[in-house]
Formats: structure tokens, C-alpha cells, sequence
């Protein structure tokens, strides 16, 4: 299942890099990462994994944000907007209380449609 | 030696397929007076952050990223310097002055000048370590040099050059507010990069190579 996932967002969506911190219930995700066809950069704190992500993007390579779903709340996500930064987020949908402002959503292709239009973060819920 | 000095000196030495960014209002305003180009990022050192930023773009190219900031943003931001530091990319260079103080609000001391070995937190953190203290006494032409050996460093390189507190009056820049001409540049084929292989090879895995 979260196999499947990695797979779509990384060959149907081309997301190709990504970067994080790990939280609970997402040793699933962690697990199922796969170098052939995606890379994964350890962070040493959410705002470093957001903004690395956000210079890969800049780059040219769509990128991702593993990130626990409180920790999102407190991320300072100005730069994102203000340069229209689009970044995928993926959080757990467990204890989710996310500020209101964000967009979220537990269908992937949405998510990803709403962040590549708009050209803003998006949180995709795993269910 | 002044900051703006090498400010001027040190960007004079970056080649046109090279991207630099300037964290720091009055870091910004020198570099706009000495260096104005399309592969320069202005940004406000208010903002956290940027050294990953940066790097998360040296990660994604194989154009040399260079930072330019103050040594009052490095003791702010170190965990940032370390993640730069265990990448290992080879593309990424910071340029700190230090200065020991806080320039933007009268000089008032920093603790960084109190660190026992400067380019020792730097070198354990994984970095390569150049300091300048020294070199500008001995070298008439810096920029030719620096550019020299520049042309064949390997990073992640660490620049430490030790600067005084006094100030010019530069006329004031505005910051970044898009950042159109840098994604352009930085996504710009026929710019050709450094002449290495970047260390973690995204565009293979896009490719599907």
C-alpha cells in the first residue's frame, strides 16, 4: 500500500526528492522508500527539511516534506508563499489539528494538482 | 580589512555560471554596489533558514552555489551549517565575515569572537576550511588568486575572513521579492556548471538513467 504510494508520487507525479523528520506512525513510509526511483535526505530539524526542500524545488526537482502533524503548526511557511514555493507535505493523519490557512486533503492527486496550480504548500493526509 | 572590501573582492571572484546569494541587509546593499548580475539572490537575514535553502539548490544543480553572511547568522543558525557541512556537496560554499559583532546594532559583542578555533567548529561540522586572515596582506592581485584556486576547490567549502565593524554608506537595495530570474538561471541548461558530478544525481532518478 505505501509502496504504491511512493511509486505514484514518485513516477505518475515526478516527485523525486525528499526530506524530513521522522514521527510516529511513519515508520511504514520510511520503510517502504525505495533509491531507484526517489531521494531521501535525513534534516536535523522541520525548518531546515522545508527549506532544502523548497531550494530543490527551485532547482527544477518537485519535492517533498516529511513532517509530524503538530510540528507544521509551528513552521514558518512566508518564504513558501512569498516566492511561490510549491511543496508537497506529507504528515500523518492521526491528532491532526492543522492552523487554518493550509491547504490538506487525503487524495494525493489533489493535493498535488491544488500545490502545482496555486504554487503553495499542500499537506497530504496518509491515511 | 573592511567588510565591503571583501564583499567586492570575493564576489569579483564568481564566475558568471555561478549562483550567489547575499543574506543580510547591508551585506546585500555592498554586493548590489559592486556586483549586479542575474545569478544574484538578495535575501533578508530576518529570515531563517536560508543556508538550507541554499543548499536544498546546490542539491539540485550543478552550478556553485555561493552564501555570503555574517558570522551573527551562523551562531543563529548552526545546525543549519551542519546539515551543509555532512552533505558533502561538492557545490556548496558559505562565505562568512566575521566580524565579532553585531553591525546592524552598534557593534555590540558577539560570542562567536570567544570560540577557542573558529575554522575548528567548521572543519568537525565536515566542511573545508579557507581562512583569509592572512591573505590580503600577502597578495597584491586577490582576485586573480582566489580565483585560481577557487576554480579547483571541492566542497563543502567553509571561507572565514575576519572583517572589521566600519560601514559605507551604500544606496539601499531591494530585497528579492520574486524569484523568476534565479529559478531561470539555476534551471538553465546552456549555462554550463562546475565540472564535477553532483553528489546526490536527482536528474538520473528523474530521467529514470
Amino acid at each position: 500500500m505505501v509502496r504504491k504510494l511512493w511509486k505514484e508520487l514518485c513516477e505518475c507525479f515526478e516527485y523525486r526528492f525528499f526530506t524530513g523528520i521522522p514521527f510516529e506512525g511513519s515508520s511504514d513510509l520510511y520503510s517502504a522508500m525505495d533509491s531507484e526511483i526517489m531521494h531521501y535526505v535525513p534534516a536535523a530539524n522541520e525548518l531546515i527539511a522545508l527549506r532544502m526542500a523548497s531550494g530543490a524545488r527551485v532547482s527544477g526537482f518537485k519535492s517533498g516534506v516529511l513532517l509530524e502533524p503538530l510540528k507544521i503548526n509551528r513552521l514558518d511557511m512566508g518564504f513558501n508563499i512569498e516566492f511561490e514555493i510549491p511543496i508537497l507535505i506529507i504528515t500523518s493523519v492521526k491528532d491532526i489539528l492543522l492552523r487554518k490557512g493550509l491547504y490538506r486533503d487525503s487524495s494525493l492527486s489533489k493535493v498535488v494538482a491544488y500545490i502545482e496550480k496555486n504554487k503553495k504548500p499542500g499537506v497530504f493526509l496518509l491515511e | 580589512m573592511r567588510r565591503y572590501t571583501g564583499v567586492r573582492v570575493l564576489t569579483q571572484t564568481i564566475l558568471d555560471c555561478d549562483l550567489a546569494v547575499y543574506i543580510g541587509k547591508d551585506i546585500c546593499k555592498e554586493a548590489y554596489q559592486y556586483r549586479q548580475h542575474d545569478n544574484n539572490l538578495y535575501l533578508s537575514d530576518e529570515e531563517e533558514g536560508l543556508i538550507s535553502f541554499a543548499l536544498g539548490m546546490a542539491i539540485g544543480t550543478d552550478k556553485r552555489i555561493f552564501v555570503f553572511c555574517e558570522d551573527q547568522y551562523f551562531i543563529r543558525n548552526m545546525s543549519e551549517f551542519m546539515q551543509a557541512g555532512v552533505s558533502k556537496c561538492k557545490n556548496f560554499v558559505v562565505v562568512l565575515f566575521v566580524s565579532g559583532g553585531y553591525t546592524n546594532v552598534s557593534n555590540t559583542p558577539l560570542i562567536f569572537d570567544e570560540v577557542n578555533s573558529q575554522h575548528g567548529i567548521l572543519y568537525n561540522m565536515g566542511f573545508m576550511v579557507h581562512n583569509y586572515s592572512n591573505f590580503f596582506k600577502q597578495h597584491k592581485n586577490p582576485i586573480k588568486h582566489i580565483r585560481k584556486f577557487w576554480a579547483r576547490i571541492r566542497g563543502p567549502l567553509a571561507v572565514l575572513l575576519p572583517v572589521d565593524n566600519r560601514k559605507k554608506d551604500m544606496p539601499v537595495v531591494e530585497l528579492s521579492k520574486n524569484m523568476t530570474a534565479t529559478k531561470e538561471f539555476i534551471r538553465n541548461k546552456d549555462i554550463t556548471g562546475y565540472s564535477y558530478v553532483p553528489p546526490f544525481s536527482i536528474e538520473e532518478l528523474a530521467l529514470g538513467v
